[in-house]
């Protein structure tokens, strides 16, 4: 399983340098887009480094290793930019009810983690 | 002292007409009651809300995909819920564009009346301690100023205009439209449909970009970006010729748009005509614009490098723009 991974980020490596000599020496819209917003234009190196960034982040969030190598692959540059820097504070679209049980649970786990601070210092 | 008081009175006299405005005085969205009751309904199961959304959504521009199906494309278990950029980015998978509905109320109505179900982000609890969620927006009746909605496990959620508008504004009136290649949304503004297209393009959906840039053309035929975005997928689909007539019909509206310049050398001098392509390059350089200056040096080397041919392409300068043909 393992092997088969590494195969496939090998093989997406070498897809995206065969991008690279492809259009090399053409303007993308994307690149146009973003001069015109004023954006920084994002180089491809810089590119390739976040998609791997995001990807793992999500790995760590739960999502699955081979679904979240085609998820990266759906992001522009500058939404790969933008989960890599915010992915924990973007507006996450989950329920109602539930979502504010969440909350409550979260203040409670906080407060468990407080007093189980409390019960190492004391020893 | 008396002026003070003047002026408190002048200040509550204006708050309260504020307030009058805002009771049961608004004019309805739409004379008549619009209702897409065809859409379907997935109702969604914990934290799914995102893709259940997306699901309904996708239904009106033909696709049928389970909810199930679209949770391995846009939720993410550590945050229990679904990223905007995410829900966009499921839509470019399948081909379709999201693009962004103007952020009031009208715009919303205004899809309806098209037939379109809008997708939209509310945060139901409060600016401090959100609870975000998506819904679709079915429909809208102007006898009791109320929304329709697909949310979360209700068919046919009825909501008041001002309670939809306030959880609808604390998440910034996050609103989408899934259109196919070849649709257009009612909104006028020209930049959130490119930006859609782009990141199309972007994400390699070139036959979809394509048509999306093709029919964004017959609305907004001079747009820089439309045009040259119209170009490039016509080079990456590796219709040469084609992608060299569309630069050339961008550098006719705007004759100093320099990555139309680059890109235009560049795919003259893959059609050996050298001599012509560096002029281009030249004419790019002389705008004394930064931006581009490595790929501009880039295109210079590459052209050069090519033997000097006869340069077999009629390179004529059509005068104005025209809609654009197939490839």
């Amino acid at each position: 399983m393992k092997r088969l991974l590494q195969q496939i980020l090998l093989l997406s490596l070498v897809m995206s340098s065969l991008n690279n000599v492809a259009f090399a020496r053409v303007i993308t819209t994307e690149a146009a887009l973003a001069i015109q917003q004023h954006e920084d234009s994002i180089e491809r190196v810089g590119r390739f480094l976040m998609r791997e960034d995001v990807q793992a982040a999500l790995v760590r969030m739960g999502v699955d290793q081979s679904q979240a190598i085609e998820r990266v692959q759906a992001l522009t540059p500058s939404e790969l930019a933008q989960l890599e820097q915010h992915l924990n504070e973007l507006p996450a679209g989950g329920t109602g009810v539930i979502e504010v049980i969440g909350i409550v649970m979260i203040v409670l786990i906080v407060l468990e983690l407080l007093g189980v601070t409390n019960v190492f210092t004391r020893f | 002292m008396l002026r003070t008081s003047l002026r408190g009175f002048s200040v509550l006299a204006f708050l309260s007409a504020i307030g009058c405005a805002s009771v049961g005085s608004q004019q309805p969205l739409s004379a008549i009651a619009i209702e897409l009751d065809e859409t379907p309904f997935h109702p969604q199961t914990k934290y799914m809300c995102g893709p259940s959304a997306l699901a309904t959504v996708f239904h009106r521009s033909g696709l049928e995909i389970s909810s199930e199906k679209l949770a391995e494309q846009v939720y993410v278990p550590g945050r229990r819920g679904s990223l905007q950029i995410e829900m966009v980015a499921a839509t470019r998978r399948h081909d379709r564009l999201a693009v962004l509905v103007d952020g009031n109320l009208l715009a919303i109505v205004d899809e309806l009346k098209l037939d379109r179900p809008v997708l939209v982000l509310q945060n139901l609890g409060l600016k401090r301690f959100p609870v975000w969620h998506y819904a679709v927006v079915i429909g809208y009746d102007p006898d009791d100023d109320s929304f329709i909605l697909r949310s979360g496990t209700t068919k046919r959620l009825v909501i008041r205009r001002s309670r939809f508008a306030r959880t609808w504004a604390r998440a910034e009136r996050w609103a989408i439209v899934v259109l196919k290649p070849g649709e257009l949304p009612q909104s006028q503004d020209a930049a959130t449909y490119v930006n859609a297209v782009v990141g199309l393009e972007s994400t390699g959906r070139l036959h979809a970009a394509f048509k999306a840039y093709q029919a964004g053309l017959t609305r907004w035929p001079s747009n820089n970006l439309l045009l040259f975005g119209y170009g490039n997928a016509l080079y990456e689909l590796e219709e040469i010729e084609s992608a060299a007539k569309a630069y050339q019909d961008l550098l006719v509206v705007s004759p100093d748009y320099l990555p139309a310049l680059n890109n235009l050398a560049q795919v003259l001098g893959e059609l050996g005509c050298r001599r012509e392509a560096l002029a281009l390059v030249d004419r790019a350089s002389q705008l004394g614009d930064s931006s581009f200056r490595g790929i501009l040096a880039e295109t210079r080397r590459s052209i050069s490098s090519r033997p000097d041919t006869e340069c077999g392409v009629v390179i004529n300068q059509r005068p104005g723009p025209f809609p654009p043909g197939h490839p």
